[in-house]
Order: C-alpha cells, then sequence, then structure tokens
C-alpha cells in the first residue's frame, strides 16, 4: 500500500503534462476542476440506473410510475418487496427458494473451481512436465473463443447425460475455469522457491506443499477467486436458463425473468422488477465493497501481467 | 491373518514400512506428481470444454432431434443459416451493434481513466475507479431490467428528460429504428467498469522518466503522447477491445430481457437467433452451424485486431 501511494505520487499526471506545453499560466487549477465536473458527470450517469432502481424498490407501487417522477425517495416503503416475495399474481414463483438455490450453487461452484483451479495453477507453477506450457496455453486459449458455439454441444451433452433439471447440469460444465486457473498460475509463480526446497528438505509430500504451503500463502488471490466465481456464477443467467426447466430449481435470475414476463401494469411491473434487481445485486455490490482493493487487482493481473 | 501379515513384510527389501513402489529418480517424480495434480481439473477440462468442440462440429453436419433419428445432412445446416433471412439479420445485427458499442465504449473508458489518473490524490482515484466499477458487478439481467423501465414509453425518465426540453418522445426499444442503438446505449453506458481500471492501471504503470527524458530531449506535447503513452498503452488497449468484442459478439440477455429479437426482427443478434434455434425450434444441428460460423468470425475479428495493433506500434 505504501509503496503503491509512492509510486502514484512520483507518476506526473497526464493534466501535469498539458499543462507544461499547451497553457499559459494559471489556467492549470480551472483545468482540473473541469476535469473533477467531467468524472462527476459521468459517474452520475454511469451510476444513475442503479440509484434509480434503489430508490423505486422502496416506493409503493402507486408511486412508482408517475409523470414527472420522483428523484427523491420520501416515503420508503417494503411494499415491492413483499409483493416480490408473496408472489402476487404470479403463480408458482417462491423467491426465497431461487435466492437460496443460488446461494447453494454459487458456493458449490467456488468451491469446486478454486479447488480445481488452485491444485493445477500449483502443478503449472511449480512442476516441471512435458508439455506444461503448451498445455497451459491451450487452456487459456479457450477463453478467446465464444461461449455460444459450445454451448449448444453441452447442451445436448448435458441433455444426453440425463443431467437437465438437476444441479449436476449446472455445475459439471463450469467447474475447471480457465480463468480461475490463470489466476491462480500467475500467482503462485511468484511464490519464493526457498519456500519449497525447506519444506522438501523436512519431508514434506507433494499434496503437503499444496496444502501446507501453496494455499496458506495463496489466501489473497484466493479470496479474489472466490469473490470473482461466486458473483459470475450467481449472475449467470444463460446456462441456468437452458438447463433448467422446474421452478423449484430455477436460480434467482432465471425465476426473476419468469416473474418479469408475467407481471401485467406498468406500476406493479416496474416496482417489483427494481425490487428483484436490488435483491439480486446486494450480494455482488456487498462482496465488491469488502474486497474492492483484491477484486481491482484482479481484473488487472488479467491483462497486464499475460 | 497375523501370519499373512507377518509374511507380505518378510518379502520387504527395504524395511517393514514401505510398499514396493517402484523407485523413481526425481524428474520423473516431478514430472509424474505434475501430470497427477492436473489430472482433476484436465478431466473437467476435457469432457466439458474440449469434448463439446468436436460435438459441435460433429452437431453442424447432422439433423438433431432431442429424441429422434440422427442422420447426416453434410452442409445443409450451413446452407440453412446463410440463406434463412432471420439468421443473415442477426450477423448483420451483430456486427453493427459491436461496431456501435466497441469504439465508443473504448474511447470513453480511456477518456474517463485519463481524468481518473489526472486526480491528484490517489484515495479520490481509488474511490472514482471503484464508482465506475460497481454497476458492472451487478448481473446484466438486473442491468437488463432496470433500463427496461428507464426506456419505457410513457413512464420512463428518458423520455421524462425528453420533454424537460420540449422533444417528442422516442419510443426506444419498439420502433425498428432506435431498438439496437438504445441497446448499443445501454451496454455502452454500463459495461466501462472494466476496462476503466485496466486502463488507469496501464496509465499508472508508465513510469515519469520516460516523459523527463522525452522533454529533455524537447519533445513537444503530442509527441510524447503519440511515442510513449500509445504505444505503452497498446496491450491495455488491445486487451480491452479483444475483450470487448467478444461479448459484443455475444450479446444475449438484454436481447432476452428488453426486445425478444423484436420488433420485426431489428434487434435479433447471432446469440438471439441460437437460442431460438435450439429451444424454440430443437434444431441443435442449424444452432451448432450458426455458432461455428460466430466462432470463425471471432476468431478472425481477434486475429485482425492483433495484426492491426501490431502494425501501429513497433516496440
Amino acid at each position: 500500500m505504501a509503496t503503491q501511494s509512492r509510486l502514484n505520487r512520483q507518476t506526473p499526471s497526464l493534466l501535469e503534462l498539458l499543462q507544461l506545453r499547451l497553457l499559459p499560466e494559471g489556467s492549470a487549477s480551472a483545468l482540473r476542476y473541469l476535469a473533477l465536473l467531467m468524472i462527476l458527470v459521468l459517474a452520475a450517469i454511469s451510476l444513475f440506473p442503479l440509484y434509480w432502481a434503489l430508490i423505486t424498490s422502496f416506493k409503493h407501487p402507486s408511486e412508482v410510475a408517475t409523470i414527472p417522477p420522483s428523484f427523491v425517495l420520501t416515503r420508503p416503503v417494503l411494499k415491492n418487496y413483499i409483493d416480490l416475495m408473496t408472489g402476487s399474481g404470479v403463480a408458482n414463483s417462491p423467491v426465497l427458494r431461487w435466492f437460496w438455490n443460488s446461494v447453494f450453487t454459487g458456493a458449490a461452484f467456488t468451491l469446486g473451481v478454486v479447488f480445481l483451479a488452485s491444485l493445477a495453477g500449483y502443478s503449472f507453477a511449480r512442476k516441471q512436465f512435458p508439455g506444461r506450457d503448451k498445455l497451459f496455453w491451450l487452456i487459456i486459449s479457450t477463453m478467446l473463443v465464444p461461449a455460444w458455439s459450445t454451448l449448444i454441444a453441452s447442451y445436448v451433452l448435458t441433455l444426453k447425460l440425463g443431467m437437465h433439471d438437476t444441479y449436476w447440469a449446472l455445475l459439471l460444465p463450469g467447474l475447471a475455469s480457465p480463468f480461475a486457473l490463470f489466476l491462480f498460475r500467475q500467482f503462485a509463480v511468484t511464490l519464493p522457491d526457498e519456500l519449497f526446497q525447506a519444506a522438501r528438505i523436512d519431508g514434506a509430500h507433494e499434496l503437503q506443499l499444496w496444502w501446507l504451503i501453496t494455499l496458506p500463502l495463496s489466501r489473497p488471490v484466493l479470496a479474489t477467486l472466490a469473490i470473482f466465481t461466486f458473483t459470475y456464477h450467481w449472475n449467470d443467467f444463460l446456462w441456468p436458463l437452458l438447463v433448467l426447466n422446474k421452478p423449484q430449481i430455477y436460480t434467482m435470475p432465471v425465476g426473476v425473468s419468469i416473474i418479469m414476463f408475467q407481471l401485467k401494469g406498468t406500476g406493479p411491473a416496474y416496482g417489483i422488477g427494481m425490487s428483484a434487481a436490488i435483491l439480486m445485486s446486494v450480494l455482488p455490490i456487498v462482496a465488491f465493497i469488502l474486497m474492492q482493493k483484491q477484486m481491482i487487482q484482479g481484473i488487472t493481473i488479467g491483462s497486464l501481467k499475460g | 491373518m497375523t501370519d499373512r501379515v507377518d509374511k507380505i513384510g518378510s518379502g520387504l527389501r527395504t524395511g517393514p514400512k514401505t510398499f514396493p513402489w517402484p523407485r523413481l529418480t526425481i524428474s520423473q517424480s516431478e514430472k509424474l506428481w505434475g501430470y497427477l495434480l492436473i489430472m482433476p481439473f484436465m478431466a473437467f477440462f476435457v469432457v466439458f470444454f474440449l469434448l463439446p468442440y468436436g460435438m459441435v462440429i460433429w452437431l453442424s453436419v447432422v439433423d438433431w432431434h432431442p429424441r429422434g433419428v440422427t442422420e447426416y445432412v453434410g452442409l445443409q445446416n450451413y446452407a440453412d443459416v446463410v440463406e434463412m433471412p432471420s439468421a443473415q439479420k442477426s450477423m448483420f445485427n451483430s456486427f453493427y451493434y459491436t461496431l456501435m458499442v466497441v469504439p465508443i465504449s473504448t474511447a470513453l473508458s480511456l477518456l474517463t481513466a485519463i481524468l481518473i489518473v489526472s486526480l491528484r490524490s490517489s484515495s479520490m482515484r481509488g474511490f472514482f475507479q471503484a464508482a465506475f466499477y460497481l454497476p458492472g458487478v451487478i448481473s446484466g439481467l438486473a442491468v437488463a431490467i432496470i433500463w427496461r423501465f428507464v426506456f419505457d414509453f410513457h413512464v420512463g425518465v428518458l423520455n421524462y428528460a425528453l420533454s424537460l426540453v420540449n422533444l417528442e418522445p422516442v419510443n426506444w426499444l419498439g420502433s425498428i429504428y432506435a431498438a439496437l442503438p438504445s441497446l448499443a446505449g445501454m451496454a455502452i453506458v454500463s459495461s466501462n467498469g472494466v476496462a476503466i481500471i485496466i486502463f488507469c492501471a496501464a496509465l499508472l504503470s508508465i513510469p515519469s522518466s520516460l516523459y523527463d527524458a522525452a522533454a529533455v530531449d524537447g519533445a513537444a506535447f503530442w509527441r510524447k503522447h503519440w511515442s510513449i503513452t500509445l504505444p505503452l498503452l497498446t496491450p491495455a488497449m488491445l486487451y480491452v477491445i479483444v475483450v470487448s468484442t467478444l461479448g459484443a459478439l455475444q450479446v444475449f440477455v438484454p436481447i432476452y430481457v428488453l426486445t425478444r429479437g423484436g420488433p420485426v426482427h431489428s434487434t435479433i443478434t447471432v446469440g438471439y437467433y441460437i437460442y431460438n434455434q435450439l429451444i424454440f425450434y430443437a434444431n441443435a444441428g442449424t444452432a451448432a452451424a450458426a455458432g461455428l460460423l460466430l466462432l470463425v468470425a471471432t476468431v478472425g475479428f481477434t486475429i485482425f485486431q492483433f495484426r492491426r495493433f501490431s502494425q501501429v506500434v513497433e516496440f
């Protein structure tokens, strides 16, 4: 953290560079305020939909779709959330059940993905075997191929294996994650070799090197990986939509999309829609707020150190 | 029982507790463990990543039905895709959408990143990076549901804003001219977080000594940015463009939630076309052929982008 801020201070901002050559004396601070203003406007545009959904979800259904719209929340009520949970007019919509299904499958994905990726990532980073790097880049290159091209085959495959309408169809195709492997391997490569040699001299077994040395040292990257995996599958809509067809086992996004198609009338539909959108967003947002430093680092690892 | 154990024990050469494993040299055991540790991952990878590549090629040349007879039809599926008006329209729309979204959102992200990096305090920089990334952590479905309300013809905020400046309301999602650009606009506004963070990191990683050296050499402002900032930003730029092109060519969720391909196929994309063929027409063969054509187009795009960038910038 300390190194980070020292680095930042040494780096001249583009505006500082700009003012050196292009601007007369004294205009720098005006330009700085202009830049700040532009950022504020852009940030407001980018955050507005979320803000709008949040306040709309707490309005009374009769106040949701009004002209002119009210941009501040005067009397917050939970009516939309209660309507969403109790199904109000939409048959067979156990929202809490779907929420739990999403938590459960998200946790299962997280455990499975982190386990497989850390085991294989450790091997790709620290073992020597023929074909290692070719195999690694083969796996990574599948990230550049559109998911749609193999989705059809995965659909037919899981159908033929009789997995549709079970969580096996949801989980199994997502467990070997090239992104997770990449992230973990890039981290494990940087661990000091002395630790592994010392542990080997003390008689540590290969699995102990993974479990007792690599994993404890990888806690930051494991946390990042867990958050990314959970959020990705929590948000995933297309694959569960394809393989889950029984309302009891829907995940939250599939269930919500079904509700949205059945709601009639703008007021209740948008009120319930916004509360569903907020309910789906709470966990990812809380996770992001708690872990933003790790997540932002995780994003840049993929692009810069590759 | 004890007799047998004793017998086995006495047969061992190296002591009571070792089992007669073949003795391995260090490099052999290194290889063996290397393969063993990647085995669980590779098992899933082969079955659910590599096998589908083979299957999709097979599916694209057969007439496949969930409960019917599968027969070989040669290139018929490809011919169907190429000739079907909805498929042609979907390819056109996907490229059109990608050409709207990728350049604008990349430029907007770069502009935002430059503005963020130019802020003096690093805590402000962190705050704005988080503020721009935040809308990106919520699901595409939630975003689409929210925008359905924003786009609404009668009670949406966009048309309310137009009415404030005395403009006619626009039928954002209901007109064949506005629908696809509306969806592109939504994507441009709501999916810049990752690109902004990548550009910020890339801009901050440019060492200031390079600019100092250029200043000593008497380089002017544009010269400095043309020769230093732009080349050093290339890897990040390439990454952002490749990834966002990949995403835009596959767009599905906003189409499914907001327009369902309509009105009159004006927003049907390749992703939505494949979904329709697979789910509504149970026509996995045509879907597979379309999926492979998408794959070829995407790989072509990616290679083109890599070439372009290696031409523009010489390291």
